[in-house]
């Protein structure tokens, strides 16, 4: 599996009601032929709620017309930016096939492939939603549903909140101490962290410091 | 006057600021109820203005644009009525077009333009009802309501409240019509003529819940490869009605675009035929 969830809830697929798979939606492929079942929005078992649009099978073929498939762009972002959130999902790999959650409904048998995912990840960059990391190529992408300096303004609120400003942390503390792991940044990973640090930095509040031999890198909040 | 460094001067220049700031502050009160007072006797003549002046407004075109230029260096939405306050039915209440009627017409042409990105400008006659009652409902959808018929509450908009706007909107050259397609009303909110197998897809869409596979579209119509061919694309690349569904066709997937030397590859769903339910 591709993608970091960090409270691993394992490798389960996206639904518990294992409905048996039929090719198509509607029923089309039985002899009635008008069965007419609407697509209805569905609940993941993670309490996820997944639109209607998400079992409408074209949705997972980026559409050759031009006009529809900046239409369907925006509602894939907006999609995955509101499933990363809810998931806590901080990295997609889009070069596996096998990206699962968002990406692949089972139901359906339909899945985002490796070449659309990437499009629509550029389309995300382009916009400030996700960033390459490393920069560069388009295999691994960071998905910012909160941007590096939101992030960077939580942790400077839970710093100050906590009377941790002048002292030094290493960011493994950040992130991973025992005071953190109530906080939205728990588990963070490292290439946002920096990158929400950094941003501190640029506005005065933060000094990086290099890391020496066993002790990783630090930062000092000003 | 003594100069005051002891503890009274303190007090004493606590004091004066919070005097000014009384006063300023009711200064700005008293403003804010001029201004207020002002305002309604502005849209009271403005009123009687556009009362005196109904026939010039509704029959002479420049007028009317000179009128609403008006309004809008003004920062008057003449859209806007103020029946909740007053009673009356706004400026264009005065003009003979309720403002029931108005606003459904703004609100149908917003449904049917925003939508347009993904249906290509068709879309169900039902489905226009419910996101404009979502729309006017302030986003919650009635649906579960309006399902049962006849039970309908009052003041949901209805087929022929649609209808009738659709009417108004006729002077302006819109170019909304309605299809009836399998016994279902569609609206057609592009000016794009459908030809006449595009209209046989949708037909044959509006019975499959949207599908359109090539094998059926045969079976059903006795059409040569070349002329299905054309009759997709034109659905998707034309009009943009249709999406194509690549993953229904076994192959592998690697150009993704869903179409491949101007041939549509797997299924083409009819969005407008397609239906969604939203909670």
């Amino acid at each position: 599996m591709s993608i970091n969830q960090p409270s691993s809830s394992s490798s389960s697929t996206p639904f518990g009601q294992g409905q048996h798979s039929s090719v198509t939606l509607n029923g089309t492929s039985s002899s009635s032929g008008a069965v007419n079942t609407p697509l209805t929005p569905i609940t993941s078992e993670s309490g996820f709620e997944y639109p209607a649009i998400w079992s409408f099978p074209p949705f997972f073929t980026l559409q050759p017309n031009p006009s529809t498939l900046s239409h369907q762009l925006e509602l894939w972002r907006a999609l995955i930016l509101r499933w990363a959130r809810h998931e806590r999902v901080f990295k997609v790999n889009t070069d596996s096939g096998e990206a699962g959650g968002v990406f692949e409904n089972k139901r359906i048998k339909r899945k985002l492939l490796p070449q659309s995912l990437k499009r629509v990840f550029q389309e995300m960059a382009k916009n400030g939603e996700a960033a390459p990391d490393p920069p560069k190529q388009d295999n691994k992408y960071l998905i910012y549903w909160k941007k590096p300096d939101e992030w960077g303004d939580l942790i400077y609120t839970w710093v100050t909140d906590n009377g941790l400003n002048s002292s030094i942390m290493t960011f493994y503390e950040i992130t991973d101490g025992d005071l953190s792991h109530t906080t939205e940044f728990y588990e963070l990973p490292p290439p946002i962290l920096r990158k929400a640090l950094e941003s501190l930095v640029k506005r005065g509040k933060a000094q990086l410091l290099e890391g020496k031999g066993e002790v990783g890198e630090g930062v000092r909040f000003l | 006057m003594r100069k005051g460094p002891g503890l009274s001067a303190l007090s004493r220049q606590s004091i004066y600021t919070s005097s000014y700031s009384t006063l300023s502050s009711s200064i700005s009160t008293s403003q804010i109820t001029s201004l207020q007072s002002s305002l309604e006797s502005f849209r009271e003549l403005l009123i009687e203005f556009s009362m005196k002046h109904k026939k010039d407004i509704k029959d002479d075109p420049a007028f009317r644009h000179q009128f609403q230029k008006m309004c809008s260096s003004l920062g008057i939405d003449p859209l806007v009525g103020s029946s909740r306050s007053s009673g009356s039915g706004g400026v264009w209440g005065m003009l003979g077009i309720s403002e029931f009627e108005y606003e459904l017409c703004v609100q149908l042409v917003d449904v049917c333009v925003s939508s347009r990105g993904q249906n290509g400008g068709l879309i169900r006659l039902d489905e226009v009802i419910r996101r404009v009652e979502r729309l006017r409902s302030g986003g919650k959808d009635r649906s579960s309501i309006t399902d049962v018929k006849g039970k309908t509450n009052e003041g949901d908009v209805t087929e022929q409240d649609i209808l009738r706007c659709l009417k108004i909107l006729e002077p302006l050259k819109s170019g909304y019509t309605v299809h009836t397609i399998q016994s279902t009303k569609y609206i057609r909110s592009v000016p794009s003529e459908l030809n006449m197998d595009q209209s046989i897809l949708l037909s044959i869409a509006a019975t499959t819940g949207g599908r359109l596979n090539k094998r059926e579209v045969r079976g059903q119509t006795g059409w040569g490869e070349d002329r299905i061919n054309v009759g997709l694309r034109d659905c998707v690349m034309e009009h943009g009605l249709g999406w194509v569904d690549d993953q229904s066709f076994a192959f592998d997937h690697l150009s993704g675009s869903g179409v491949v030397e101007n041939q549509i590859r797997g299924d083409v769903w009819i969005i407008a035929a397609t239906n969604f339910e939203v909670v």
